[in-house]
């Protein structure tokens, strides 16, 4: 990393870049749908989906990072081998700290946080940039990607807690004078089929604001 | 451009670096992790016991609220009594908190079963820890009952992963709340359990104080609950036995001679049944022959009608749904319509249901 900060600022221009791509126009979720499964079953509530966006980031980021370390040790035939078991020690490491630490949110999650290591985010992100790159840049474009993804997952979380549970992080938003009227939370909204409308709707709006997106034929 | 040799050693290193890397990461957080799990454990029992509870706080409600725990046998004795700091006061045997109640299911009759003795407000509770399978995983949670062995104080249910909305509703309070004051033996001291009745209490046949309201679209996990209390608390009708038997002051739920007739839920055969008032003495389960028939006389349904809950799930071992053979003699003609209830069997919704969306 020392020779990287010697020719180039950490923040320089490009690598922002590889930061802020994955927010938008590159988005894991919306435009290579990827992640597509995790972004279903974790999204019912906020609090879940942000500790879910939290683990893939540091997965992806440090992941990238070894992974962009060891690139030119790695014996071509195996590396697929190297990353899974990069990518399932980390995976374990942090399903090991969110159970010592964050007990509630792990016990949502379950077997998802398991399930990270099947993220083909992670995996497509080592495969495309890592192997490829140096560590600094990679480890940059394994925030941006793991961010890119958490954002999609947030906002999924938000719009289906908010109409099917009529909450916030656990704590009631929607007044009760309005269910005193005659409202009533969407149960559509709690299950994973409104998660994938959802991800669609994000989908047709970004294409629509981006015209670059639409696939040509 | 790497050699078979290389990738050997490269693999044989990287694959040591990171077991070495994980085995240390477990060592170091593993007393944490079994901390929260116990922590967690606390809080359910607490609330069962109607304390809440947070994880920083359960530990010392724990202690001031918990007198006692006993491990007793599926025969009702008391194999061991541990404090609640895990101190041994007298037998011998597992330590009811470490106790899993899923092992001791599987080992049935000769399971040793936890009983947590709290103390709120002055009034004893006796906390049976419960375990059963929902939808998607196991459910499982704790029971209270009042010294009577009969009136429930509280519950409290937990799941690993039933569907958010639905069936996870069973860990909620709108849930849980209705349980407190059900019972789970009839007038007549027979195990009815409480059933999670689908489309409400209201469609309970039988007497409404064992059935509690189930969960809109959440009909597999709201049965669960319902097999897992009955299942459960068959291992300990003995130990209530035992008890109600020493505590005098049942007389609070055996007066409540309402004129019910409840179907016979499972109920374990050999068992003498608890508390035999001097008058019931002959209730003794196997009436085979003219009691049914005395009974599905007056009845214009089909005697098939009454055969127990043939919907249920198969009841563990030692439960033998019976045949509707004890009634009381003395009671039965003062009764001219004792239906045939089917107090376990899911009556047809009366009301639009919610399809079962899990």
């Amino acid at each position: 990393m020392e020779q990287q900060q010697e020719r180039e600022a950490w923040f320089s221009a490009k690598n922002l870049k590889l930061i802020t791509t994955p927010l938008g126009g590159n988005n894991p979720i919306t435009v290579q749908v990827l992640g597509i499964c995790s972004a279903l079953a974790v999204t019912v509530q906020l609090q879940p989906a942000l500790v879910m966006a939290i683990s893939v980031t540091v997965v992806t980021a440090f992941a990238n990072l070894i992974i962009s370390l060891l690139r030119n040790t790695i014996p071509p035939r195996i590396r697929i081998i190297v990353q899974l078991t990069v990518i399932a020690a980390l995976v374990i490491l942090v399903d090991q700290v969110l159970k010592a630490f964050l007990y509630d949110v792990s016990k949502q999650l379950s077997v998802y946080v398991s399930l990270i290591i099947t993220n083909c985010i992670v995996m497509g992100r080592l495969e495309a940039f890592a192997m490829a790159n140096k560590p600094w840049p990679s480890f940059l474009d394994g925030v941006g990607n793991g961010i890119g993804y958490g954002l999609i997952l947030v906002l999924i979380a938000f719009f289906r807690e908010l109409f099917g549970s009529g909450t916030l992080f656990g704590c009631q938003v929607i007044p009760n004078g309005l269910y005193e009227a005659g409202y009533v939370n969407n149960g559509l909204f709690i299950l994973p089929p409104m998660a994938l409308i959802l991800v669609g709707v994000f989908i047709w709006i970004q294409r629509a604001r981006n015209k670059e997106l639409i696939e040509k034929n | 451009m790497f050699s078979n040799k290389y990738i050997y050693i490269y693999t044989t290193i990287m694959v040591v670096a990171v077991a070495a890397l994980l085995a240390l990461a477990a060592t170091l957080l593993k007393p944490f992790q079994e901390r929260n799990a116990q922590v967690e454990t606390m809080q359910n029992i607490l609330k069962a016991a109607g304390i809440a509870s947070t994880a920083e706080d359960a530990e010392a409600l724990y202690a001031d609220c918990i007198q006692e725990e006993l491990t007793v046998s599926a025969t009702g004795e008391v194999l061991a009594r541990y404090g609640s700091d895990g101190s041994l006061l007298s037998g011998s045997g597992a330590r009811a908190f470490d106790i899993s109640m899923k092992n001791a299911l599987e080992a049935g009759e000769n399971g040793a079963f936890p009983v947590f003795v709290c103390r709120k407000d002055d009034k004893d509770g006796y906390i049976v820890p419960l375990y059963g399978k929902g939808l998607w995983g196991p459910i499982w949670g704790y029971i209270t009952f009042a010294t009577d062995m009969n009136t429930v104080l509280g519950v409290s249910f937990s799941h690993q992963g039933e569907t958010p909305g639905l069936g996870a509703e069973i860990a909620s309070d709108a849930f849980q709340q209705p349980f407190a004051g059900k019972r789970i033996f009839d007038a007549q001291q027979r195990f009815t359990s409480i059933t999670v009745q689908k489309g409400g209490v209201k469609n309970y046949k039988g007497d409404p104080i064992h059935a509690v309201d189930a969960i809109s679209g959440g009909t597999i996990t709201s049965t669960g609950v319902s097999d897992m209390l009955r299942d459960c608390l068959t291992y300990y009708i003995p130990f209530f036995d035992l008890m109600q038997a020493e505590t005098p002051l049942a007389a609070d739920s055996l007066k409540a001679e309402e004129p019910v007739v409840t179907a016979p839920a499972p109920v374990v055969p050999a068992q003498p049944r608890r508390v035999v008032q001097p008058s019931e003495a002959p209730v003794e389960p196997a009436v085979p022959a003219e009691a049914p028939a005395a009974q599905s006389v007056p009845v214009a349904e089909p005697v098939p009608q009454s055969v127990p809950e043939p919907e249920v799930a198969p009841v563990e071992e030692p439960v033998q749904p019976v045949e509707p053979a004890h009634v009381e003699p003395a009671e039965a003609p003062a009764q001219p319509e004792p239906q045939p209830v089917q107090p376990e069997q899911p009556a047809e919704p009366a009301q639009p249901e919610r399809q079962e969306a899990e």
